[in-house]
């Protein structure tokens, strides 16, 4: 198990969400768009350079600002 | 008595056409998230009476996080509940995203009736819901609709009388979640589908290498049509009309001219060798219909 943020996970890899570092207002904002505390997400790209980074939760694509990603933790295997 | 019906679902689920459909009101809807940021409101006939249908800007949930949705919410509360009906409105190929919203309309205490849009699409990427179980477990209306073709607006409308209020426990979110998560379990089915070709393109068409080749293929293509219409029309139409009409016309027209005075020159232009040179003549008839 390594814990890593969604910045750095590689493209096509899968992880559990276990902790979101940032405020409560990220954290519900979040929440609505259905990423919280264990929720499994794949990340599909990344644009380089900062570049917003694109994942998978459930059936949802979403696009998440570099500095959201960073903050989003999750675990792999 | 129902005096307002408000529209409200996630972005980019179709409010708008689904607020174009039951009114009437043309409102501009495209397919980018988030274009309704004003209220758009119109009219909806039920027998003889004239209700309120008011479409609000997309939202993700009741507990507001941008300026657009804290209209949204508060419109919600300025009637009171027995006057209103909220149609929720649900992407059926995102069913688990959207079901959040519409699990706190239900726990607020709305009258709410559920409509799930795009089911055109849904059955096209492979997913099956089953709207009667849905509707059991949410003790709410839930009417499958369609709303760029208009599959379902009426029995929507027809079902609006239904809407009611039901009490329910209120959640936390994640403990929302938890249910979503049983609800799909139960009413959704998804069938394997290969990519079709739509998704393979769309892939494709976004990813810089592909998506450049398929950008130049497309100038190129443009450039092609432009060519082939223009050639067509030139080679078809205008030369033969020109050659065989209008030539012989304008001939006939210098041969019986006998004053060949300002009129002429203005018209005709000057003759070299006795004859109408469509390149040197320079009058309005001939040299100008050939540029």
């Amino acid at each position: 198990m390594k814990r890593i943020s969604l910045a750095q996970i590689k493209a096509a890899h899968k992880g559990r969400v276990v902790d979101i570092l940032g405020s409560t207002n990220l954290k519900d904002k979040l929440m609505h768009m259905g990423v919280f505390k264990g929720k499994e997400v794949a990340k599909l790209s990344h644009i380089g350079l900062q570049g917003p980074v694109v994942i998978k939760v459930g059936r949802s694509i979403l696009a998440l600002g570099h500095g959201v990603a960073e903050k989003v933790i999750l675990e792999q295997e | 008595m129902i005096k307002k019906i408000y529209l409200i679902g996630n972005p980019n689920v179709g409010k708008s056409v689904v607020f174009s459909r039951l009114t009437g009101v043309q409102v501009i809807s495209s397919n980018y998230p988030g274009t309704t940021v004003e209220l758009s409101r119109g009219y909806l006939t039920l027998g003889l009476e004239k209700i309120e249908v008011v479409d609000l800007p997309g939202t993700y949930s009741l507990e507001p996080t941008s300026s657009a949705e804290k209209v949204a919410v508060s419109l919600l509360k300025e009637y009171h509940r027995d006057e209103i009906a909220v149609i929720s409105i649900l992407d059926s190929t995102n069913l688990e995203r959207n079901l959040l919203l519409t699990l706190q309309l239900v726990e607020e205490g709305f009258p709410v009736v559920i409509c799930l849009n795009m089911c055109d699409e849904s059955v096209h990427r492979g997913v099956h819901i089953d709207v009667k179980k849905l509707e059991d477990i949410l003790h709410v209306p839930v009417v499958s609709t369609c709303a760029v073709t208009g599959v379902g607006i009426k029995q929507l409308i027809e079902r609006l009388k239904e809407a009611k209020a039901v009490s329910k426990g209120k959640l936390t979110n994640e403990e929302r979640w938890k249910e979503i998560g049983n609800i799909i379990q139960q009413v959704q089915r998804l069938e394997h589908r290969h990519h079709s070709l739509r998704e393979v393109l769309e892939d494709a068409s976004v990813r810089p290498l592909t998506g450049l080749i398929m950008a130049a293929g497309i100038i190129y293509a443009s450039f092609k049509i432009v060519r082939f219409v223009g050639e067509f029309i030139i080679n078809r139409i205008t030369d033969p009309i020109f050659i065989k009409l209008y030539q012989p016309m304008l001939e006939r027209l210098t041969f019986y001219w006998q004053e060949k005075g300002f009129w002429f020159h203005l018209l005709i232009g000057d003759l070299i060798n006795g004859k109408i040179d469509f390149k040197q003549s320079m009058g309005v008839l001939t040299t100008a219909p050939l540029y």
